[in-house]
């Protein structure tokens, strides 16, 4: 695999090896810097139950700078926007080399469990969110099911 | 290691179209090309719309016209389609349907995968200032295809 | 102008020691007494005297060098870590040599320069074997190899070019920091230098680090004006007006924004952005032409002067608010002052939002016509300049005979100016006795500078004395504005 960082396969080889639960990451068949992600909606959160298609794409500075991630799941969630796209500031700013595919994956795990209406990406959710949370919670739920339930992998 | 993909760093579809999205969002050059999506919730990103005001001196000067551009699956391995909205008279562009004939556009004929839906703007652009196009008459202003 | 080198005459002692903040920049300025130019402030009681220099890169390197030096002789620290503090600390050099001198470890800590003792790491312990990998490649690489800073956070040299590398495109510099997780450590440029071997990199860093050194420095900034390379120094830095003598553009020197007295830096931003968002609802009101409210005929403003006179009726009125101009005259001027609701906290929401529209559009229209004055007496000055010209030739007098006409003329712009930013003052003003005398003075300048357009657009025919007279009253109404309401 002459090309490739040798970071990047030892990353690739401990994600298969030692998974992190309810999150899994398999290099693309062609390009070995683009994962096909799965992740599980945490338990409590209104995304329970529903499995969320990402993808992951390490650019050439990796790890530089940071990877670049999106839902390719449709998902209400303040901080994800209609398209996918993530506010989430290890992705942006906050990024550090030290930082690895596995940390990034459980960040954005935690964020499913924790959303931040104060720094939103999609402000329509994000207001719904602090004007009535119990509201946007069941309309959260209502997502999880209608397009993170039983959904086959996107090609 | 077969093949010689793994060497270097292929940026993959979405995330090239992603890019491409927040170009057009901040606008680049003279605000003369834009390119946006055709529907702000489509995950796939396949549907684009863009825009290309008429350059000056020529018989397309002073009007915008709209074409609709598809990214496939296979883009950017393969070009996107492109179809005029606005009603045009332009060699490239199939009289009675619109749709851009990508054989008579150099960008779309010799495609390549660092190519942007930009350059398909621009390329289309140009031909309206070349010799055989410039002059030509063209169909009443705000018609369109469909 | 050169500058002055320091006195080789003077007492002898050494200078450097003692030397006051005020001295230390004293070769920077010169003495500007222009006394043609009315637009520059020189009495120290005149609330808008502001001293300032303008400087090439090259004097604002020497001066940031200078201070770094000194610095680095007060704490014996190499100008790597002293250009570091300054820049932290905003370039207070004072109370950076009191902190160091109380606890030098806890400044050092506290600006992210060394890590905090608990919280250091020591990755060469971690490192296993001979050949350790490199915690962000993976690669091994000899263990004395290994490089870090403070926080023991060790990597190797190919890992940290490849971190400058990318951090510079990103266009940062002084906040490069250790690539360790959540660390906060800031690279010195001395360690940078020593690993970064890309020529053209090193270059572009030294001056992107040049322009956040000044941009950081609250004495410095760079001149707004377009392709303007100079850098301009103000010994106190204050919201007061600067004219660049190289592209001609006049700022404020705190925002870098257009002169905005007696409006302060925050104020005129809030007020600029709310007309910007607003600006479709007061289009409407950008008309050039209203009807003659006695005979009714439709008149356009072709002259920056607000006192109308019907060419038809010779009806004397006031363009802003339609009223007769007799009443203008008096200290009973109401035609700038907005007349509130008085109950209406007690209305609906329907009625509070027409009344805040009301309100703002009241305040834009006035704030909008004398920038529209302002454009339509430089058309004025462009008039009066070829009329004296013509007379030149004619050999009726000389320049210096008529340059009165034209100071008349440019001391109307400089009222004028400070009139329109009022009304973003008075907007933001709360109710009280304070915005009733604001209020007051402002109703005050606005009549005197109304007359002054008036008597400068038929300059020929008003007499010098009578002319001169109120281009004094209106920049005394103008003075006694400023020297009440701008925060000095």
């Amino acid at each position: 695999m002459a090309g490739l960082p040798r970071r990047i396969i030892k990353e690739t080889q401990r994600l298969q090896a030692d998974p992190v639960p309810g999150i899994s990451a398999v290099p693309d068949e062609s390009n070995a810097r683009h994962f096909h992600v799965e992740v599980a909606g945490p338990v409590k959160s209104p995304y329970e139950g529903g499995t969320f298609h990402l993808e992951l794409f390490l650019p050439e500075e990796y790890p530089m700078s940071a990877p670049k991630v999106r839902f390719m799941t449709r998902i209400y969630h303040p901080n994800i926007d209609k398209l996918g796209r993530i506010c989430l500031d290890i992705l942006k700013d906050k990024w550090s080399p030290a930082l690895q595919i596995r940390t990034v994956l459980l960040s954005i795990q935690a964020l499913l469990s924790a959303p931040n209406p104060d720094d939103p990406l999609d402000t329509t959710v994000a207001e719904a969110w602090k004007r009535d949370e119990l509201g946007a919670i069941a309309q959260a739920r209502q997502f999880t099911k209608e397009y993170a339930m039983g959904n086959k992998p996107p090609q | 290691m077969a093949g010689s993909g793994q060497t270097e760093c292929v940026i993959p579809r979405n995330f090239k179209l992603l890019r491409e999205l927040e170009l057009g969002e901040k606008g680049v050059g003279d605000g003369t090309l834009s390119w946006g999506l055709a529907n702000d919730s489509d995950i796939t990103l396949s549907d684009w719309i863009g825009t290309i005001i008429g350059p000056p001196r020529t018989a397309f000067e002073g009007r915008i016209y709209t074409l609709k551009m598809h990214c496939g699956e296979k883009y950017p391995d393969q070009p996107p389609t492109v179809q005029f909205q606005t009603r045009i008279n332009l060699s490239c562009v199939q009289k009675d349907t619109g749709v851009v004939d990508p054989k008579k556009v150099n960008c779309l004929r010799q495609w390549s995968r660092n190519a942007s839906l930009a350059d398909v703007l621009a390329g289309i652009r140009d031909l309206m200032v070349s010799k055989e196009n410039y002059k030509v008459s063209q169909p009443a202003e705000g018609t369109t295809y469909f | 102008m050169k500058r002055q080198l320091s006195d080789p005459a003077s007492d002898g002692s050494d200078v450097s020691e003692d030397m006051e903040d005020d001295d230390e920049y004293a070769h920077y300025y010169y003495d500007n007494t222009d006394d043609l130019d009315i637009d520059k402030p020189k009495k120290s009681d005149d609330p808008e005297y502001f001293e300032y220099t303008i400087l090439q890169v090259e004097d604002a390197e020497r001066l940031l060098n200078e201070e770094i030096e000194a610095l680095c002789s007060a704490l014996k620290v190499p100008p790597s870590l002293a250009k570091m503090l300054l820049h932290i600390h905003d370039w207070q050099r004072e109370l950076i040599i009191e902190k160091y001198q109380q606890d030098a470890e806890g400044l050092l800590v506290e600006s992210n320069i060394n890590s905090e003792k608990k919280a250091l790491v020591n990755d060469k312990d971690t490192l296993t074997g001979s050949n350790p990998a490199c915690p962000v490649c993976a690669d091994n690489y000899p263990r004395d190899k290994f490089l870090g800073l403070t926080c023991g956070h060790s990597f190797c040299p190919n890992c940290w070019d490849m971190h400058f590398r990318v951090q510079i495109q990103q266009g940062v510099t002084m906040g490069i920091e250790c690539m360790g997780q959540k660390c906060k450590v800031l690279v010195p440029e001395s360690f940078l230098y020593s690993v970064l071997t890309d020529s053209k990199l090193r270059d572009k860093f030294s001056k992107l680090c040049f322009k956040d050194l000044i941009q950081g420095h609250p004495k410095l900034r760079f001149c707004p004006g377009p392709n303007c390379s100079v850098i301009i120094f103000a010994k106190e830095p204050r919201a007061k007006k600067v004219e660049c003598s190289l592209c001609k553009s006049t700022y404020c020197f705190k925002c870098g924004i257009e002169y905005h007295a007696p409006t302060d830096c925050d104020v005129i931003k809030k007020w600029l952005t709310k007309c910007a968002d607003d600006s479709e609802t007061a289009n409407y009101i950008s008309a050039h032409t209203k009807d003659c409210p006695k005979c009714h005929v439709c008149i356009e403003k072709n002259g920056g002067c607000n006192h109308m006179q019907c060419s038809k009726c010779k009806f004397d009125f006031c363009w802003m608010c339609l009223g007769d101009w007799k009443s203008h005259g008096s200290e009973y001027y109401e035609c700038s002052r907005y007349k509130e609701n008085p109950n209406i906290a007690n209305e609906s929401v329907h009625v509070q939002a027409r009344e805040a529209l009301k309100k703002y559009l009241f305040y834009f229209e006035r704030w909008e016509n004398h920038a529209k004055s302002l454009q339509l007496e430089e058309q004025t000055l462009q008039k009066i300049t070829s009329r004296i010209q013509a007379k030149v030739m004619e050999n009726e007098g000389t320049w210096i005979d008529w340059q009165y006409l034209l100071n008349a003329a440019a001391l109307l712009k400089k009222c004028r100016y400070t009139l329109q930013y009022t009304y973003p003052y008075a907007y933001y003003m709360d109710k009280g006795g304070r915005k009733q005398l604001f209020e007051y003075q402002q109703a005050q300048l606005e009549a005197e500078v109304e007359n002054l357009s008036w008597k400068v657009e038929r300059a020929e025919i008003t007499d010098r004395g009578d002319l001169e007279n109120q281009m004094d009253i209106a920049e005394k109404r103008r003075q006694t504005l400023l020297k009440d309401f701008l925060e000095v």
